[in-house]
């Protein structure tokens, strides 16, 4: 038996010290796609923080790969900064990372996908691991033990996940729609938005056991805090959705949506609202096309119109 | 709890400690601690069956006694009624009963008569036709009086419940497993080790081969309509790659497991894809579901006693009930008859039992002959993975007229995959080379210790590389 742990001690030392060595190891793919965009958005944060009150959408790939951010800049006469990027980096993240760039004046409209209501993808997964390790380490700063102790789960997959070949785009390659050069100048990726839908699976059936969860909503409600702390404003939209996965998740949806109103959060709209044609999305149930964009960027407008007359 | 989840990671240790701790004496410890981690774990996913597995427990535990006890052949036969009854109850309503509601308000509805078609919501306690057939199994040999009851319920409970084999199998007899939970286990460090090799192994399949083929077969079959030929015929053999690394991989993580403990689970894949006909394929896939058919069905049938015609009719039993014993849907019933089928000229022939052996026994390559017997196995099996995997008849014949269709000829849609082939061929290669073994890495052949561990750790980093999270065992629905 002595001999039996002392060999897997050992091999799990040995596998543990190969995971650690690759786990800071450089990672060229991820400085390139989309996650390394977060220090472009970082940085557009930081130059329009100057410039007077802005509109600042927050939220997952729903945002930064579903709205026309100029159109919405033109409509309302004001700086729109689109700071969203990807729903695996979780709310709690995003939202503690936008914390130091809100200034006095700005409205912040945030919009989480639906899965950041409920289980603890808000927490973040292992998207989130690649962006502290490989994209910006000053990030780590942001992280408490406790979403800690939840990462440490993907760690070990990301540090092998290393080991694979894998090379940067080519500086010639043409910008591929996950790249970090897909997004423009208010932080919109747009490369996809005259490319033809792809066929992918929508969302399936809500189940009965799944429910909203509290830690979720107190994070928006903290965060409203912040917001009014700094004297700006918070919104709180729902995601542009597919019409088939809504259908699927409507259950889920309302439990949701009652959730939020019982919090008193301030949302604007109701889910059914930013309900879409299947025909205007891209690969998933949020990403959208340019009618989809156009169509939800009017939506937006004209609520954030109606919310602040 | 799966067993390629976070959980398992450390409820595995956690219980191995707590057992191999308690004295070698204290077998009767040793067994009340596992059957609460087997609780334990089969409660990681629905706390609400566990009363459904202890009622199935407690009832084939007594239902034993009582056929053993009895008198009369009678009574005898009353107590086998009654929990065989029971037994197949509870796997009828659970499993079949929104399918029989259904076929019969659709049999109504083409006789013109207007039925009310919504069925209940019933959840499927997963692993459930595992169970039940691990205590029917039980029962029916001591009716038969090939086993004496136990009269330790602790054991008998561990027997039905043991977590390596709760919800998938192999499906276990108590001739087997029963006397190994009775008796003081000793820990064994080659045993021990060789369970960790075959886990490796079977963690290789399912995270690498299985999940990777998933993720081009999945698609191809939600939609068969938008393939060409090349594609869905390319789709098929990834699934038949999918199913293999799936089910046979969760195998050798259960038997693997069990070896840990100190037990020696019966074997439920030998290497199926190297057979040289369909009779050998069976002897060599599922091999655990298989005999429990042939004892328990094919046999008190009347076997391939009764002449021909009473052959064909027990061999086309078998496989329709083997194929809906799989799930409530027309689908798994079409791929048993189509097996049923490929075996009928076997039988009839006499010829189900020429190829016994390993092919290429002795040799390092196959000959001519058992290369094309062996592919031509694997493109029948290949077919009837397509009625098995589809949603429905309608799909699979969509399907199959998809591929009989001249854009077979045409380039398939791939993209990406070519690491997954090299994969595959890496998996195929191996177990070639260790086809005589229990798996292939009983006989570890790299001799150097530098080597044998750098092959470990290759291939825990592949695992831990191409894991996907939440990504079940294909027959866990079953």
């Amino acid at each position: 038996m002595k001999r039996f742990v002392a060999y897997t001690a050992i091999f799990t030392s040995l596998a543990l010290l190969l995971l650690a060595v690759a786990l800071f190891m450089p990672n060229p793919v991820v400085q390139h796609n989309m996650l390394g965009a977060l220090v472009d958005k970082h940085e557009l944060l930081r130059k329009t923080g100057n410039i007077g009150p802005r509109i600042v959408l927050i939220g997952g790939s729903n945002v930064s790969y579903g709205v026309d951010s100029k159109r919405i800049q033109e409509a309302m006469q004001m700086p729109v900064v689109n700071a969203g990027l990807h729903a695996s980096l979780g709310m709690k993240f995003y939202l503690t990372d936008l914390q130091p760039y809100i200034r006095d004046g700005d409205m912040v409209v945030v919009i989480p996908e639906y899965s950041q209501y409920y289980t603890d993808s808000f927490y973040g997964n292992i998207e989130l691991v690649s962006v502290l390790v490989d994209v910006d380490r000053a990030c780590m700063k942001q992280i408490g033990p406790g979403q800690w102790w939840h990462l440490m789960q993907f760690i070990p997959f990301y540090a092998a996940s290393k080991l694979k070949v894998s090379r940067a785009p080519a500086t010639d390659a043409p910008v591929g729609v996950y790249d970090r050069k897909a997004f423009n100048s208010h932080g919109d990726a747009y490369i996809h938005w005259s490319k033809p839908g792809i066929k992918f699976t929508p969302a399936q059936k809500a189940r009965e056991e799944d429910r909203v969860n509290p830690e979720a909503m107190k994070l928006l409600v903290d965060f409203q805090e912040f917001v009014r702390a700094k004297n700006a404003r918070m919104v709180l939209l729902p995601p542009a959705y597919h019409s088939t996965s809504f259908v699927n998740q409507k259950p889920l949806i309302d439990k949701i949506y009652r959730a939020i109103r019982e919090h008193n959060l301030p949302v604007i709209a109701k889910p059914e609202r930013y309900v879409l044609p299947d025909s205007v999305f891209f690969d998933t149930s949020y990403h959208l096309i340019r009618p989809g964009i156009e169509r939800r960027s009017e939506l937006i407008i004209e609520d954030l119109r109606r919310a602040f007359p | 709890m799966l067993f390629n989840s976070i959980s398992f990671t450390v409820f595995l240790p956690a219980v191995f400690v707590l057992y191999w701790v308690l004295p070698r004496k204290m077998v009767r410890y040793q067994n009340i601690l596992l059957l609460i981690a087997s609780y334990f774990f089969y409660g990681c996913w629905d706390w609400r069956f566990l009363g459904l597995l202890s009622f199935s427990t407690l009832l084939d535990f007594y239902s034993g006694l009582r056929i053993h006890n009895s008198k009369s052949e009678i009574a005898r036969k009353r107590g086998l009624i009654a929990s065989v009854t029971i037994n197949l109850g509870f796997l009828a309503y659970f499993k079949y009963f929104g399918f029989f509601v259904d076929s019969f308000a659709e049999l109504l509805s083409l006789n013109g008569l207007q039925a009310y078609s919504g069925t209940l919501n019933i959840i499927l306690p997963i692993g459930i036709s595992f169970y039940t057939f691990h205590g029917l199994s039980y029962v029916f040999d001591i009716y038969n009086r090939k086993v004496i009851p136990t009269t330790n319920f602790v054991d008998y409970a561990l027997f039905v419940s043991f977590f390596p084999l709760l919800v998938a199998g192999p499906i276990e007899r108590a001739t087997h497993l029963l006397p190994q939970i009775e008796r003081p286990r000793t820990f064994e460090f080659s045993k021990a080790v060789d369970g960790l090799r075959q886990m490796l192994w079977g963690f290789f399949k399912k995270v690498v081969i299985a999940d990777g083929c998933a993720a081009y077969a999945t698609p191809i079959f939600s939609d068969p309509g938008n393939y060409s030929g090349s594609t869905l015929a390319l789709g098929a053999v990834f699934f038949a790659f999918q199913i293999y690394g799936d089910f046979s991989g969760y195998s050798d993580i259960a038997l693997g497991t069990a070896r840990l403990f100190g037990f020696e689970l019966l074997k439920n894949f030998n290497f199926p894809y190297f057979s040289r006909d369909i009779a050998e394929f069976w002897r060599r896939w599922h091999i655990s579901l298989s005999s429990w058919f042939k004892d328990y069905l094919y046999y008190p049938l009347g076997g391939s006693r009764g002449g021909k015609l009473l052959t064909i009719r027990n061999t086309l039993i078998i496989f329709a009930v083997s194929g809906f014993w799989h799930g409530a849907n027309w689908t798994f019933i079409a791929w048993g008859l189509y097996h049923g089928l490929l075996f009928l000229p076997l039988v009839l022939l006499d010829r189900n039992r020429q190829n016994i052996g390993t092919a290429a026994e002795g040799r390092l390559l196959p000959s001519f002959k058992e290369a094309f017997q062996m592919g031509l196995t694997f493109i029948m099996v290949t077919i009837g993975w397509i009625l098995f995997r589809a949603e429905n008849i309608t799909k699979a014949v969509e399907y199959l007229q998809g591929i009989a269709d001249n854009s077979l000829f045409s380039m398939p849609m791939h993209s990406g995959h070519h690491t997954l082939m090299v994969f595959i061929a890496l998996m195929f290669g191996i177990e070639w080379l260790e086809r005589t073994s229990n798996h292939p890495f009983e006989t570890v052949r790299f001799g150097y210790p530098v080597i044998r561990w750098s092959m470990y750790l290759f291939l825990l980093v592949l695992c831990l590389a191409n894991y996907k999270q939440d990504q079940e065992f294909i027959y866990f629905q079953f």
